[in-house]
């Protein structure tokens, strides 16, 4: 098989099911192509599918929920940080960066979408209270017992899988509503 | 009248070719051809005209024998009336002096 022709049944196999007779109308188009015009036609078909399958609610949504989960590991492991080996400042500061930035770029895929709007909420608050976490380590710095800073951290993570809960919840409810909205 | 939004030189190339072939219609290598415009252009922009029924797809089969059917484009007449309204839209800064002295 040669590299056009699986670009283009990659195309085929990411092309979201409701723009499948797109992906047939480049098939056939490609059967009729010159050989020399097939490769960069296959790679435009690629492209195409692969952002027609990005911008799909589904995905968004699943970026938009690994965005708060990842949110949720770094309360994790800004949270009780203490109790992982790795102290380098510097490494703490690139992950705390690296998942503020991926959690504010799902956030912003979810704010797309009005029916996980509540998700999109509780990620806003994650984010913020990201922001927050270097207070606390200003605390320490400033000589504040470790005992109030470890409550507090507790306290973020505790308020966090609370938001969470209720961001949960409050989608679940909403989905068949908007399910029903959709259909109508 | 109702003011659209101009839309971007590659849709108005694509309006333009099927505006010249209403009745004939085009393939999507042929608008290729003849507008420049490289696949991953071209499939968005058929699929957002399409959706806004602003273009009919239809399956055709080529005359020379032994060829599998294509897709073949044409223009719904609210697609004309689109392409039409999209011609006469103000170009670059053009727009931006009309639309400042409004």
């Amino acid at each position: 098989m040669n590299v056009s022709l699986a670009c283009l049944h990659l195309a085929n196999w990411l092309m979201p099911d409701p723009l499948t007779p797109w992906a047939e109308a480049m098939r056939a188009e490609f059967s009729a192509l010159p050989k020399s015009a097939q490769p960069s036609f296959a790679i435009g078909c690629l492209k195409t599918a692969l952002y027609a399958r990005a911008s799909q609610r589904q995905t968004l949504a699943l970026i938009g929920r690994g965005a708060l989960a990842v949110c949720l590991l770094m309360f994790f492991y800004l949270g009780f940080a203490d109790i992982f080996p790795t102290q380098d400042p510097q490494f703490t500061r690139v992950i705390r960066g690296l998942f503020f930035a991926y959690g504010t770029a799902g956030i912003l895929a979810l704010l797309s979408l009005r029916w996980l709007i509540y998700y999109a909420l509780a990620g806003v608050v994650l984010s913020l209270m990201t922001l927050l976490l270097p207070i606390f380590d200003l605390s320490r710095t400033l000589g504040l017992s470790s005992g109030i800073t470890q409550a507090l951290n507790v306290e973020v993570v505790i308020f966090a899988l609370g938001l969470l809960f209720v961001a949960s919840f409050l989608n679940l409810l909403q989905t068949p509503c908007d399910r029903a909205h959709h259909v109508a | 009248m109702k003011r659209i939004r101009r839309p971007s030189k590659q849709t108005i190339a694509l309006l333009n070719l099927l505006l010249s072939r209403l009745d004939a219609g085009a393939y999507g290598y042929d608008i290729m051809q003849h507008t420049g415009l490289k696949s991953g252009t071209l499939y968005p922009i058929l699929m957002r005209l399409k959706s806004a029924g602003h273009l009919e797809a239809r399956w055709q089969t080529p005359e020379t024998t032994g060829r599998p059917p294509r897709q073949i484009y044409t223009l719904t007449p609210s697609g004309m009336d689109y392409a039409l309204a999209a011609k006469q839209q103000p170009v670059g800064r053009a727009a931006k002096t009309q639309a400042a002295s409004i």
